[in-house]
C-alpha cells in the first residue's frame, strides 16, 4: 500500500500542470458544497434566533406606523426610525383579557454615535417590565441599568473605557446582547430615564425634528399573552378596543423573511447540486482520458508483475490523492472568505445571517472532505475498471 | 525579466496581483467608512490609507522580483512577508476601526485585508520551502 501511494505521488508530481488542473477543479467542488451550505445553515440559525429573540407574542404599533413607515426594517432590520403614540395606550392594552404582561419601547430619532460614521437606533425600554431584551444580555460588563447606562447589540464594539457619546453626554456599556444576526445587533438600549436626557440633549444641539416627550408617549408595546388565551383572538381583542393601533402577531412579522429564506436555500441547494453534477462530469472525463492516455505505462506495470487489483488501487490512490489535496483548499478557501465577510454576506441578503457554532463547521469541513474522497472513488472507478480489463499484451504490441 | 522557474514566475505574479488588489481595492470598494456628514473622518480611514500604502509597497516588492527573479527572490518574499504582517495589523489593530462589526471598515476593508494578506503569507512562506527544498 505504501509503494502505491509513493508510485502515485510521484506520478501525480511527474506531471504538475494536470495534477493542478484537477486539484482545482475538486477544490471548486469542495468552496461550492462548504460555502453553500455554510450561507444555507446561516440562514437557517438567523431565522431561528430572530424569532427566539423576539420573545413578545404580539407587537403594538401606532395604527400610522404600518402606513408611514416598514415596521419591520425598524424592528427587525435595526434600521432607524421613529413612530410614536400616547403612553395611555400601554394601559389600556395591559387591561385587556389574556393579556400577561405588557413592556413598552420606545424608538429614539436616528443618531450618530462617536463610534461611528453611520446611525444608530437607539431603543428605550422599561428594565422592570422588560422580558424581551434582558433574557439576551450576553455579557453583563455591571449591575443593574441606572441613568446613562447602555446596552448594546452584538455588533457593537466594546472598547475599552465601556462609552458611547450621544449627543454630547457619554453613556456606559453595562452589557451586551446575544447575536441574532439582524439588525437588532446594531441597536442600542437605554432605560426610559437616559432616554429622555438624550432627548433633552438633542433638542438642545437642534438635531431631533420630532419633539417627543417621554414620559407621554411610547413607540411600541410588547405584549405576552397569558396560558390558555389564544394569540389570535387577544389580538383582535386589542385591534378591536384600543383604538388607532395595529397589533400584529411577531410570528407573522418574520414569515415574510422566513419565505424569503426558504427560496434563497432553495436556489443556494440548486446552485450546489448543479455544481456538483458539472463537476463531477468533468472530473470524471478529464480521469477517463488521464487514464486512457497513459494505458501503455498501466500495461508496462502489468508486464512488470502489478497485479490487476494494484493497478487499480493506483489509480483510486492518485483520484482520492487530487480529491483531498482539492478539498483542503477548497475548504480553506471558502472558510477564509464566508467567516470573515459573514456580516457583509448577512447585509448584502437582508436577511438575518448567523454562522454556525464552531462544532458545526468542524462537522461541516470533515462532511465536505469526505464528501470529496467519496467523489474521488466514484470518479475512478470507471477508469480502474477499464484499466483492468485491458489486454496487456495487445496495448505493448500496439505500440501505443 | 529576470530568470526564474515556472512555478517561482507564477507566485510572483500571483503576489504582484494580490498587492495591486489591495492598493487598487482600498482606494475602491474595499474602502473603508465614508466620512462623517460633517466631513471629518474616522480613524478607519486612516487605517484604508495606510493599507493603501503598504499594498503599493508590496506591488513595488512583487516587480522588483519580477525585474530581478531568482536574485531577487528569497529577499523580496522576506519582504513580503513582513509587510503582509504589518498590513494585517493594520485595521483594527494599530489603527482602530469603528465601534460597529456592520460598518464597511469592520464588514468589508478588515476581511479583505485579512484574506488578501493570509493569502500573500501563504504564498510567499510556500515559495521560501520550495526554494530551501530546491537548495
Amino acid at each position: 500500500m505504501r509503494l502505491i501511494l509513493q508510485l502515485s505521488r510521484k506520478n501525480l508530481a511527474g506531471r504538475p500542470g494536470r495534477a493542478a488542473a484537477m486539484i482545482a477543479l475538486a477544490a471548486f467542488l469542495a468552496f461550492a458544497i462548504f460555502a453553500g451550505s455554510v450561507v444555507s445553515m446561516s440562514l437557517q440559525r438567523g431565522l431561528g434566533t430572530l424569532e427566539n429573540r423576539l420573545g413578545a407574542d404580539i407587537i403594538v404599533v401606532p395604527a400610522s406606523a404600518k402606513s408611514q413607515f416598514n415596521v419591520n426594517d425598524i424592528l427587525l432590520q435595526g434600521n432607524p426610525g421613529y413612530f410614536y403614540m400616547d403612553r395611555e395606550k400601554l394601559d389600556k392594552i395591559a387591561e385587556r383579557e389574556g393579556v400577561a404582561a405588557v413592556s413598552p419601547q420606545l424608538y429614539l430619532a436616528s443618531m450618530v454615535a462617536s463610534c461611528c460614521s453611520s446611525r444608530l437606533q437607539l431603543i428605550g425600554f422599561d428594565p422592570e417590565t422588560d422580558f424581551t431584551i434582558l433574557p439576551w444580555v450576553r455579557e453583563s460588563y455591571r449591575g443593574e441599568i441606572g441613568l446613562y447606562d447602555i446596552l448594546v447589540g452584538a455588533n457593537v464594539t466594546v472598547s475599552g473605557d465601556y462609552t458611547l457619546r450621544f449627543y454630547g453626554i457619554d453613556c456606559r456599556i453595562v452589557g451586551q446582547l446575544e447575536k441574532t444576526g439582524s439588525g437588532l445587533d446594531n441597536a442600542v438600549y437605554a432605560n426610559w430615564e437616559t432616554i429622555e436626557k438624550l432627548i433633552e440633549a438633542s433638542e438642545e444641539k437642534n438635531l431631533n425634528k420630532y419633539s417627543v416627550k417621554a414620559d407621554s408617549v411610547v413607540s411600541s408595546v410588547l405584549v405576552r399573552v397569558a396560558d390558555g388565551y389564544d394569540i389570535e383572538q387577544v389580538l383582535n381583542d386589542i385591534n378591536l378596543r384600543v383604538r388607532k393601533v395595529t397589533a400584529v402577531r411577531a410570528s407573522n412579522m418574520i414569515s415574510g423573511i422566513a419565505e424569503n429564506l426558504t427560496r434563497l436555500s432553495g436556489v443556494i441547494s440548486l446552485l450546489i447540486a448543479g455544481v456538483w453534477l458539472l463537476g463531477l462530469l468533468i472530473m470524471m472525463i478529464a480521469f477517463s482520458m488521464m487514464t486512457q492516455e497513459r494505458k501503455r505505462e498501466f500495461a508496462v506495470l502489468r508486464a512488470a508483475g502489478a497485479s490487476r487489483r494494484q493497478l487499480g488501487a493506483l489509480i483510486f490512490a492518485e483520484a482520492l490523492i487530487v480529491c483531498c489535496a482539492g478539498a483542503v483548499f477548497g475548504i480553506a478557501l471558502a472558510a477564509l472568505i464566508v467567516w470573515p465577510f459573514s456580516t457583509a454576506i448577512g447585509s448584502a441578503l437582508g436577511v438575518p445571517f448567523l454562522l454556525p457554532s464552531l462544532p458545526t463547521m468542524l462537522a461541516l469541513m470533515a462532511a465536505t472532505l469526505a464528501a470529496c474522497a467519496v467523489a474521488g472513488v466514484l470518479i475512478s472507478s470507471i477508469s480502474a475498471v477499464r484499466i483492468a480489463r485491458q489486454d496487456t499484451g495487445l496495448i505493448l504490441r500496439e505500440g501505443n | 525579466m529576470g530568470t526564474q522557474t515556472k512555478s517561482a514566475l507564477t507566485i510572483s505574479a500571483c503576489l504582484l496581483i494580490l498587492a495591486v488588489l489591495l492598493a487598487a481595492g482600498m482606494a475602491t470598494f474595499l474602502g473603508p467608512c465614508a466620512a462623517h456628514e460633517g466631513g471629518s473622518w474616522m480613524t478607519c480611514h486612516w487605517a484604508g490609507q495606510a493599507v493603501m500604502s503598504l499594498g503599493v509597497l508590496m506591488g513595488l516588492f512583487g516587480v522588483i522580483r519580477l525585474l530581478l527573479g531568482e536574485k531577487a527572490r528569497a529577499a523580496m518574499d522576506w519582504a513580503t512577508l513582513a509587510a503582509a504582517l504589518v498590513t494585517l495589523r493594520m485595521p483594527g489593530g494599530v489603527i482602530a476601526t469603528c465601534s460597529m462589526a456592520a460598518m464597511r471598515c469592520n464588514a468589508v476593508t478588515r476581511p479583505a485585508t485579512l484574506v488578501i494578506c493570509v493569502l500573500m503569507i501563504a504564498l510567499c512562506v510556500s515559495d521560501l520551502l520550495l526554494a530551501r527544498k530546491k537548495g
